[in-house]
């Protein structure tokens, strides 16, 4: 593997993993903090601050796609595009399910982004094998 | 798309990480890129021809030319 690309993905890792640590430490501060407030404008703050160590994240992940050669950017963003329409279909089939009275469940948007995330590692991985 | 990158790699005794290293992609590119499984793009290619100093279409082979 190329120096570089080596390199980079050293870069991500700790990147990622600084906002991961500092996503778990505003997460469990904010809940700590919003124990008891009423709702308004600090509630809505305390609500919404673990979405910035995500948006670090986030930039810690494109500026590594960006470094990655061509044929890894092409199998991420193929795993990417199968992801969202395999996640697409799943919605609208619970949605359905629900809807027409067969089960029902809470429904929790807070995990359709892991769960979109979990399974384009596992079309990456499906993908990878296949060619 | 077929290639004779493995030879040519081979007769310049590189492993594939030394082709990687002097393309700037992956190891894992470099043996998807022998065995077929992926084409690269033009700029790759012109890249590839660089290195080994050949026109690409002595480094590739067309896929018509492929199936004869």
């Amino acid at each position: 593997m190329s120096e570089r690309i080596k390199s980079a993905g050293k870069r991500y890792r700790l990147e990622f993993g600084a906002a991961m640590t500092f996503y778990m430490v505003v997460l469990f501060g904010a809940k700590f903090l919003a124990d008891g407030v009423e709702p308004g404008a600090w509630l809505t703050t305390l609500a919404i601050a673990p979405v910035v160590p995500i948006v670090f994240a986030c930039i810690a992940f494109f500026r590594y796609y960006g470094s990655l050669d061509e044929r890894e950017r092409r199998l991420m963003s193929d795993a990417a595009a199968l992801s969202l329409v395999i996640g697409i279909f799943t919605a609208l089939t619970l949605g359905f399910l629900k809807s027409f009275g067969v089960f029902h469940f809470e429904w929790d948007m807070l995990w359709f982004g892991p769960f979109l995330i979990a399974l384009w590692g596992i079309v990456r991985c499906a993908l990878l094998l296949k060619r | 798309m077929e290639n004779h990158l493995k030879n040519l790699r081979a007769e310049k005794g590189w492993s594939q990480s030394d082709l990687a290293e002097q393309l700037d992609v992956s190891r894992q590119t470099v043996n998807s890129l022998e065995r077929g499984k992926y084409d690269p793009s033009l700029p790759l290619a012109f890249k590839i021809a660089r290195v080994f100093a050949l026109p690409i279409e002595e480094i590739f082979v067309e896929e018509a030319e492929d199936k004869k």
